[in-house]
């Protein structure tokens, strides 16, 4: 589909299969993973990343963490948030921060797709 | 254009007579001047001549007293004593003429016999010679000879020897410088003519210019003497005109003709050269010459005559602009009195009659100002008379008029207060006996029934007075729109049979094929003055029937309702259609409404470009005509009979269904009763709903879920639909978001539409436009009858006739099959029907031929013919159109 480098950043191992295969089969085969912000974030800066898929809830340090730096890194950076909730407060927090997607957990195949067209836009 | 022309006669007047003087005054002058030339000249000539006959005697008298000293000399007269030979003599003549400068000399004796002769000249020659020497009779005169065309001055002297021999005559050449000596002196010319006097009076024969060889003197005269002297012996004669006629003569002739005065001398000359002519010496001047001083008058009189043209010219324009200016100021003045400016003031500068005028004028002028004043205030105050009177009456008709609004809206408040209130007693009364546990099923229902048909009533009202208000405010508009008129009639036809119904009376609709398929006008509006009408005509019947009959005229749609009601009077007619009004205010208490009904209705065609007239027979009835623009369009689909029409109002009718949908729909809404209606519609069709109470509750669930279509209440708590939709926008939401809100200005469209919402609509909710919505951005669950999209094929309006055409042929083969007893046959002929007829709109069709399939299969083959027939009769119905 095409040719953009994705990382997806989520401590649940299964999740980030799930969220891989998800891409692989949208034709995006460059697909970096990342189980925690610090891994996320040195990934980020070494490579030419696209867009993140990146957990909110992670031990230690989490996503909203991360998507500071990351927006820190890269202004513009395309960060797509992927929770297991959907509150109001974390919805608007993301936003505000930047995020330019906000997926909630179970998602449908559809809602990733629409991620990727909103980048290509 | 008159004061123009006469100024213009007058300029060309003055300015011609000014001309004509200068050119006579200018004729009289060149004519004296030539006078004084003239006479100058003769003056000039007689001095002249006196200077050269002075000379020519001094020259004379000194020759005479040389010749003198020859004669007295003594050796010269001892020769001639002695008789010497001739050639002595001639010798010594020789001699003494040589010391006189003479050039010949000869001598006679007194028997006039030349002695002796030094110039070889024929005897008879010398003889004229010597005979003009001596001539005693003009002693005055010289003698001056012409001898090979020389002039010669002649002296004689009587030579005594004692005696008298003889006459010696001596000749002496008349020198050139002496001529020119004089001319210089005289400063006129000298010229020596020779004349014909044999032909002094006749023109034909032409005096020849002779030339002086010797010296040169004579130039040549190039004139021909036309009137010489009569007389060269006397010179006051002399004076003539030569005329410039002359052959190879070049010089113009001078305007007046004349170019040379002349006078001759008396001079005695004896012309030795022809017999015939006679030779005068004229002394001429040039008159042209003397006129030269003319072409400089000219330089000098012109700047005159040009600055006397100019000065006539200003002065012309002076006099003529002093006759037209007042005469034209005269006319002014009456143009504008004529026009009624009595005030215009004529200013009277000029004196004399002109000005006698203009006094005169004015006189007049203010005489006829002090008349027209008088007449205007008399005017003025008859004017003040009437408009105090007409004031007076309009103020009572004002009077009476707001009286009469006043009391046509108290009435109306009494009569609204009265609508609002009856049906609320009934409301609260039943709703309060509802309370009552005692009451039995039966009587609940009633009461519920009362309660529900009393709220639709007050809502009516409520619909009407706002109606009016917003007509009255100019706020209602129309939509006009390509609107189908057989589903319109069909849905006015099912309210008015049900009203006919409930009060026993009957309704009828007619439709007067053919009938367009659309019209264009607004559907809503429409039936709101259909139902009003028959409504009203409802209302006021009570026996009898109400008929509606739609006809289509030549650019007009007809809608005309008749009703053999109460009918009114010519009095009622008038006040039918004003606001606030009944025919009758007794009708209100008797019969209800609001008296808004056919102000509404008269108001709304209009609007629609059409209007109502009524008829009506008191007692008998009445009848109420719409006519709505409908042009004629030959292109425009035309309904030609029933079935058609009828087929056409069910296929809409269809089409109205609840559309079946699938799909979830997240409603967004803080109102409950709204959540509720709207999920309620939305189950309707089939699809799920998810409802939130705010924008909060919305984006979590949006997010979280899986929607269709998310419907989302403008004004909420919390958070609010705006910024709900900005925010699921920004975190990637891509289904499509409607904005619900009862606000459609526009700020708030465009609010909408830039927080991300595809659109918005409209609160009310309308179930209408709220299924057609949902249909719009939801997938349809299934096909519900027979495939109702087979009505968008764009050959179905065929199909439905060939399935009607098809259908005698079907039911030929049913009786055929009756005949035979072969049932299956029949079930076959009735299944195919059931289908088809529902497919092309003959709902009704379809539905007997399931009625009596079903029949067929349960009663097997007994007991048929009854049903049989009935349904054959339906087939000829759905054929003929008929109900």
């Amino acid at each position: 589909m095409s040719n953009i480098q994705v990382l997806i950043v989520d401590d649940v191992s299964n999740m980030r299969s799930l969220l891989a295969s998800s891409l692989r089969s949208l034709d995006i085969s460059t697909i970096l993973e990342a189980s925690n912000t610090l891994d996320a974030i040195e990934i980020y800066e070494k490579k030419h990343i696209d867009i993140v898929f990146l957990d909110l809830h992670m031990p230690k340090i989490d996503g909203f963490a991360a998507l500071k730096k990351i927006r820190s890194i890269n202004p513009n950076a395309f960060v797509v948030i992927v929770s297991g909730e959907s509150s109001i407060d974390n919805v608007k927090k993301a936003i505000l921060m930047g995020a330019k997607g906000f997926i909630v957990k179970p998602y449908q195949l559809g809602k990733i797709k629409e991620m990727i067209d909103k980048y290509h836009k | 254009m008159r004061i123009r022309s006469l100024q213009n006669k007058i300029f060309v007047l003055v300015v011609s007579l000014f001309i004509a003087v200068f050119i006579l005054n200018f004729y009289s002058i060149i004519k004296a001047a030539g006078k004084q030339a003239e006479s100058l000249i003769e003056a000039r000539l007689n001095v002249g001549k006196r200077i050269v006959l002075d000379e020519f005697r001094t020259e004379q008298a000194s020759f005479d007293s040389n010749v003198a000293t020859i004669a007295q000399d003594w050796g010269f007269r001892q020769a001639l004593g002695q008789g010497v030979d001739s050639r002595t003599l001639v010798n010594i003549l020789q001699n003494h003429i040589n010391r006189i400068s003479g050039d010949f000399a000869f001598i006679f004796d007194t028997q006039n016999n030349l002695i002796a002769s030094t110039y070889d000249l024929p005897q008879h020659s010398l003889a004229r010679l010597h005979q003009a020497a001596i001539d005693p009779e003009h002693e005055d005169n010289m003698p001056l000879a012409i001898i090979d065309n020389t002039p010669f001055f002649l002296s004689s002297e009587i030579v005594e020897a004692p005696i008298e021999i003889g006459r010696i005559v001596v000749g002496k050449t008349l020198h050139s410088s002496l001529f020119t000596r004089l001319e210089e002196q005289i400063s006129l010319g000298i010229t020596l003519i020779s004349t014909n006097q044999s032909i002094n009076n006749t023109s034909q024969n032409k005096s020849s210019a002779i030339q002086s060889k010797n010296t040169g003197l004579f130039s040549t005269m190039p004139a021909l003497i036309e009137q010489t002297q009569d007389n060269a012996l006397n010179p006051f004669l002399s004076v003539s005109f030569i005329k410039t006629s002359g052959e190879g003569y070049t010089q113009k002739l001078d305007w007046y003709g004349v170019e040379y005065i002349t006078v001759s001398l008396p001079l005695n000359i004896v012309n030795l050269n022809s017999s015939q002519n006679s030779f005068v010496v004229v002394l001429h001047d040039s008159l042209s010459q003397a006129m030269s001083i003319f072409d400089r008058f000219w330089i000098d009189i012109l700047p005159f005559f040009f600055g006397g043209i100019l000065v006539s010219l200003l002065g012309a324009l002076a006099i003529a602009r002093g006759i037209t200016r007042p005469v034209k100021s005269l006319l002014e003045a009456a143009k504008y009195v004529a026009n009624g400016h009595y005030s215009a003031k004529l200013e009277v500068k000029q004196s004399g009659e002109l000005g006698q005028l203009a006094q005169e004028f004015q006189n007049m002028q203010s005489a006829v100002m002090a008349r027209e004043n008088e007449i205007k205030q008399q005017a003025l105050a008859l004017q003040e008379s009437e408009k105090i009177k007409f004031e007076a009456e309009i103020a009572h008709k004002e009077r009476l008029l707001a009286e009469e609004a006043t009391q046509a809206k108290s009435r109306f408040l009494a009569s609204m207060s009265h609508e609002i209130r009856t049906p609320l007693t009934s409301i609260i009364g039943f709703s309060e006996t509802l309370q009552d546990k005692s009451m039995n099923p039966e009587e609940q229902v009633q009461a519920i029934n009362t309660i529900n048909r009393c709220g639709t009533h007050l809502l009516n009202v409520i619909n009407d007075i706002l109606d009016v208000s917003k007509i009255e405010a100019g706020k209602i508009e129309v939509e006009v729109i390509p609107t189908p008129i057989f589903p319109l009639l069909h849905e006015v036809k099912q309210l008015a049979n049900m009203q006919a119904n409930n009060k026993g009376i009957e309704f009828e609709l007619n439709l007067n094929f053919p009938l367009p398929l659309l019209i264009n006008s607004d559907p809503t509006r429409l039936k709101q003055i259909l139902f009003n009408l028959i409504n009203n005509a409802i209302k006021f019947t009570e026996s009898g029937k109400v008929s509606l009959t739609v006809q289509h005229g030549a650019q007009t749609l007809f809608f005309t309702l008749q009703d053999t009601g109460i009918g009114m009077t010519e009095q009622q007619l008038g006040k039918l259609f004003s606001a606030f009004t009944q025919a009758d205010s007794s009708i209100t208490r008797q019969h209800g409404g609001t008296g808004l009904g056919l102000y509404i209705c008269k108001q709304l065609s209009s609007l629609l470009g059409g209007h109502i007239e009524v008829k009506s027979q008191y007692k008998l009835g009445s009848e109420f005509k719409l006519s709505l623009p409908c042009p004629q369009d030959t292109e425009a689909k035309q309904v030609t009979n029933l079935s058609e029409a009828k087929r056409l109002s069910q296929l809409s009718e269809q089409a109205q269904h609840i559309p079946s949908l699938k799909g979830k729909v997240l409603y967004a809404d803080d109102n409950d009763d709204n959540r509720r209606l709207v999920s309620y519609l939305i189950k309707q069709t089939g699809a799920q709903v998810i409802t939130a109470e705010n924008g909060e509750q919305a984006v979590e669930q949006a997010l979280a879920n899986d929607f269709e279509l998310v419907l989302m209440d403008m004004q909420m708590p919390v958070m609010d639909g705006i910024e709900a939709t900005e925010l699921l926008c920004s975190a990637g939401f891509s289904k499509p978001i409607i904005m619900m809100t009862a606000n459609v200005d526009r700020d708030s469209i465009e609010q909408c539409a830039q927080s991300g919402a595809v659109g918005h609509f409209g609160k009310p909710v309308d179930t209408l436009k709220f299924h057609h919505l949902l249909s719009e951005y939801l997938t349809q669950s299934a096909v519900i009858n027979h495939e109702p999209s087979l009505a968008d094929l764009d050959n179905f309006d065929d199909m439905a006739r060939q399935f009607l055409s098809s259908l005698p042929e079907q039911v030929k083969n049913l009786k055929t099959a009756n005949k035979a007893q072969d049932w299956l046959t029949i079930q076959d002929i009735v299944h195919q029907i059931k289908g088809s007829a529902g497919s092309f709109g003959y709902q009704e069709l379809s539905e007997h031929a399931a009625t009596f399939e079903k029949t067929l299969q349960e009663t097997k083959q007994e007991q048929n013919n009854e049903p049989f027939d009935l349904f054959l009769q339906q087939i000829q119905h759905a054929i003929e159109g008929v109900e």
